[in-house]
């Protein structure tokens, strides 16, 4: 089992992870619509973002649509990994706690 | 940093809530087009046949059958790969249903027809939201109160109801899924 993954464990980045490892692989997710699923801001959500796609977790691709910016986000093959590795992490944390947390 | 089995069950819930409500919102947008697809097949077939009389249930021989084939590209453009193959199972198990109801009752009057059908459609709508979300089944509920309503307080104008109210309410159920 992998210890706790410090990227993805921040609050907002596990939420962005899961509503996104939810989704079919190689879908996207506008990021507005990222926005709107999690009540997060703009700015903290693209600083989460950012932070993410630099640990290769997820990808952002912009482009236009009628003019207009767009911002898709979707998880990585690596980041799906690595998501499914810390709820594993999570989970066994608390079925099989290390001896000293046990003994609380 | 070490975690707690506290942190780790938080953890944990805010991975499932953020997991739940991404799936429940990624069906929603793929329910959506039918519904707003379906909400105008009622609209212009309920509007012919109260205004066209004479030409009977022709607008449904025509329409409905578009609307399948329009399901089914649907389905195929928004849902899993295997969603077509569900979508034309689904769609031939509830014809089949209709049609052994209808071929067993023999309604007298085409109102009853033209009632009992969006009431298999509500019915659907309303259990299958109960799976998997509200907005679903609060339109399946409307859907089917709304024709109860107009069968019985409106028997003269009932299929113009159901053109406005029950294709207008289907319609905008599917943008209300679709901006959940």
């Amino acid at each position: 089992m992998s210890g706790s993954d410090e990227v993805i464990h921040q609050s907002l980045r596990l939420r962005i992870m899961a509503t996104l490892n939810a989704m079919p692989a190689r879908e996207q997710m506008e990021f507005t619509r990222l926005r709107a699923i999690l009540g997060a801001t703009d700015g903290n959500l693209g600083a989460h973002v950012a932070t993410l796609e630099n640990a290769g977790y997820i990808k952002v691709e912009k482009d236009f649509v009628a003019k207009k910016p767009r911002t898709r986000v979707a998880a990585t093959a690596k980041g799906r990994k690595a998501f499914a590795n810390h709820v594993a992490f999570l989970r066994a944390l608390i079925e099989d706690p290390p001896t000293s947390l046990a003994a609380e | 940093m070490s975690l707690t089995r506290d942190d780790a069950a938080e953890a944990l819930r805010l991975v499932e809530e953020a997991g739940a409500r991404s799936a429940m919102l990624r069906r929603y947008e793929n329910i959506a087009p039918h519904l707003i697809m379906w909400g105008c097949i009622y609209a212009v077939a309920y509007s012919i046949e109260f205004t066209l009389p004479q030409y009977g249930g022709l607008p449904w021989v025509i329409l409905g059958p578009a609307g399948g084939v329009g399901g089914f590209l649907l389905a195929q453009r928004y849902g899993s790969k295997a969603g077509g193959g569900f979508f034309s199972a689904a769609i031939l198990a509830i014809v089949a249903f209709v049609v052994a109801s209808v071929a067993i009752m023999q309604p007298q009057d085409p109102k009853q027809l033209a009632a009992f059908v969006p009431l298999v459609v509500a019915l659907i709508y309303t259990l299958w939201g109960l799976a998997i979300g509200r907005r679903l089944m609060v339109t399946g509920v409307c859907l089917g109160l709304l024709t109860v309503f107009g069968f019985f307080a409106l028997p003269g104008f009932f299929l113009l109801w159901m053109a406005v109210v029950a294709g207008g309410g289907v319609a905008l159920g599917g943008f209300w899924l679709r901006h959940a």
